[in-house]
């Protein structure tokens, strides 16, 4: 495809006129040599080792962006010559987006949090393929995460980590957390919600998100919330079972091997419990509890999980905690009566004897 | 039933005559007691701790147990312990004839209602008769098939939950939540209605205090008797009608 030179002019001529209304025209000025080559589109270059790159930029898309005052050798600072004697280097972003910077570049701790996860963990020992800022940011196209049109907009997160994490995002798109991100829900969590953004660890470590120790909680920001989970149906209680059970209760107190959320309900392929897909579906009950629990068979599913016993849905397990209740009153009652007929007897008795000493007394005298 | 009425040859002397008073508990007996006492204090001590676990008391327990595993293991001994007692229980039953003659005396009778009405009245109106206990007073007897039926519900629930994947797999789940829900709430009845209220009896009621020496002697003063099983009228064949 090649586009005629006069339209391209024009188009720069227009972009400069442009560009000196704007904050940033000074730089769109000093940017016009650059873009003498990388403002025409589909400019590529193909390596000795047979890689294309794909050199175009749309400088349209830089001023749209958080970047707008920025001019190109702001960042591609290593280029110092044109045309590049050497290819020019991938991007630093933390040229800027360091503590204490003077261009005003946001810093946060949760940039450098990047060094400790496991992107930034891969990268430094030398894996080509972790993602670094621009890889999940963009590069000429970033915004802030509010933006609709950001790549890491709660709504475009899933395809933003899916373009490395493919199988992992057909998963997410088919489960319940999935589908309701797509029906436009805005509380339906999406990968960082659940793994973090800057801090994403390996879900053995223990300061992971999704770490056996960390996942109640992790589930329970949303789970356990009312007004979250009221507008869709699904019961905060499940945390609070969970926190009471057998389960709960050694994952509270470090016993890891014990289920958590995600051993029963599986990281990803999380469906209502009414879906055959569903790890928690009765028909796969079996198989679920098998993991830890081998020989697991149909009696497992024979009653409910998650269970209340305060709850009159919980059926003869309701019923026998409130017959004990009413027993334990009635005991506690009864032991009351008891101390006091006791202890009344008792009084009554020292009344006496002492009316008696009295009398001895008396006649004595 | 015969169980009360034993020969009085097989029972040595007349417990009331003796100077050091009235013999109440057996060796066995007092072994006994000590074994279930000290295993229902464990039982009890990391029962609480599971029961009450987002308590900070409660996780300071388990943090002296050595973490949940190890509350789990001292549960668990306290369980072998009690069953150990329940065997030793049913022992005596089977080979000593003093105990069964205690068996027989602390089986319910319908004079055991009426008694203790009369107990009830007499503490509130001097006309009233005395009541006329027995080697066994009224409450006692309830205690005791308390306990006894108590310690079974626990054992059986127990067994569900000491072997969990088993159970499940012989019975549907929703047994295995009766078992918890009745293991949990049959420990907060005995714990207040048998715990709490023997203590009371057996350290504070009728002149017990500090308390009634029985359970390491084996002996309670004969006054104490009179007193307490209003019965000093008949000699040591106590339970017998009058």
């Amino acid at each position: 495809m090649k586009s005629s030179p006069l339209p391209f002019f024009t188009y720069l001529l227009l972009l400069g006129g442009l560009a000196s209304f704007l904050p940033g025209g000074l730089q769109a000025q000093e940017d016009i040599r650059c873009l003498t080559c990388h403002g025409k589109p589909g400019f590529k270059k193909t390596l000795p080792s047979g890689k294309v790159l794909e050199l175009f930029v749309d400088p349209m898309q830089l001023r749209l962006s958080v970047h707008k005052e920025r001019k190109c050798v702001d960042c591609h600072a290593d280029v110092t010559e044109v045309p590049h004697p050497t290819i020019p280097q991938k991007v630093n972003c933390a040229r800027c987006h360091f503590l204490g910077n003077d261009v005003g570049a946001p810093q946060l701790k949760r940039y450098q949090e990047y060094g400790e996860s496991v992107h930034g963990k891969a990268l430094a020992e030398g894996n080509t393929k972790a993602p670094v800022c621009q890889d999940c940011h963009g590069d000429h196209f970033i915004f802030a995460g509010q933006d609709v049109r950001s790549l890491v907009n709660h709504k475009n997160i899933p395809q933003t980590c899916g373009a490395c994490h493919l199988e992992i995002y057909a998963e997410f798109q088919e489960s319940v957390h999935g589908q309701a991100l797509l029906k436009g829900i805005k509380d339906a969590p999406v990968c960082t919600d659940c793994h973090g953004e800057h801090n994403i660890r390996k879900p053995q470590d223990s300061a992971s998100m999704v770490n056996a120790g960390t996942i109640v909680n992790t589930c329970s920001r949303c789970h356990a919330k009312v007004v979250i989970m009221e507008k869709y149906g699904v019961k905060t209680e499940q945390v609070a079972t969970y926190k009471e059970s057998f389960h709960g209760i050694a994952n509270e107190f470090g016993m890891l091997k014990a289920a958590n959320c995600a051993s029963c309900h599986t990281a990803h392929q999380i469906y209502p419990e009414n879906d055959p897909r569903s790890t928690v579906n009765a028909n796969n009950i079996p198989k679920t509890c098998g993991h830890c629990h081998p020989g697991a068979n149909a009696n497992f599913a024979k009653g409910r999980i998650h269970l209340n016993p305060k709850d009159k849905s919980a059926g003869i397990v309701y019923w026998i905690a409130l017959g004990f209740k009413i027993l334990t009153i009635s005991t506690l009652v009864a032991l009351f009566i008891h101390i006091s007929l006791d202890l009344y007897h008792r009084s009554k008795n020292r009344r006496k004897v002492l009316q008696d000493s009295e009398e001895v007394t008396k006649k004595v005298s | 039933m015969k169980l009360d009425t034993v020969t009085a040859e097989a029972l040595g002397p007349d417990p009331l005559s003796s100077t050091e008073g009235v013999d109440r508990m057996s060796l066995w007996q007092r072994g006994e007691h000590g074994l279930m006492g000290l295993s229902v204090l464990l039982l009890i001590l990391s029962g609480m701790a599971l029961a009450y676990h987002q308590q900070a008391w409660a996780q300071v327990l388990i943090q002296c147990m050595g973490g949940i595993a190890g509350r789990h293991l001292v549960h668990r001994i306290g369980a072998i312990g009690l069953l150990v007692a329940g065997v030793l229980h049913l022992g005596g039953f089977l080979f000593s004839q003093r105990h069964r003659r205690d068996f027989g005396r602390v089986l319910l009778r319908p004079s055991d209602l009426t008694e203790g009405w009369r107990g009830i009245r007499s503490a509130f109106s001097e006309s009233s008769p005395a009541p006329r206990y027995g080697w066994f007073t009224p409450m006692q007897k309830v205690q005791y098939w308390g306990v006894l039926f108590g310690c079974l519900l626990m054992g059986i629930s127990g067994v569900w939950l000491w072997f969990p994947a088993t159970a499940l797999q012989l019975f549907p789940k929703w047994v295995f939540d009766a078992m918890l829900v009745i293991h949990a709430k049959e420990a907060q009845l005995i714990f207040v209605g048998f715990i709490i209220w023997h203590l009371y009896d057996v350290h504070i009621a009728g002149g017990n205090f500090p308390m009634n020496p029985a359970w390491l002697t084996g002996k309670m003063s004969a006054e104490s008797f009179a007193l307490q099983h209003r019965d000093s009228s008949v000699s040591g064949r106590l339970g017998e009608k009058p």
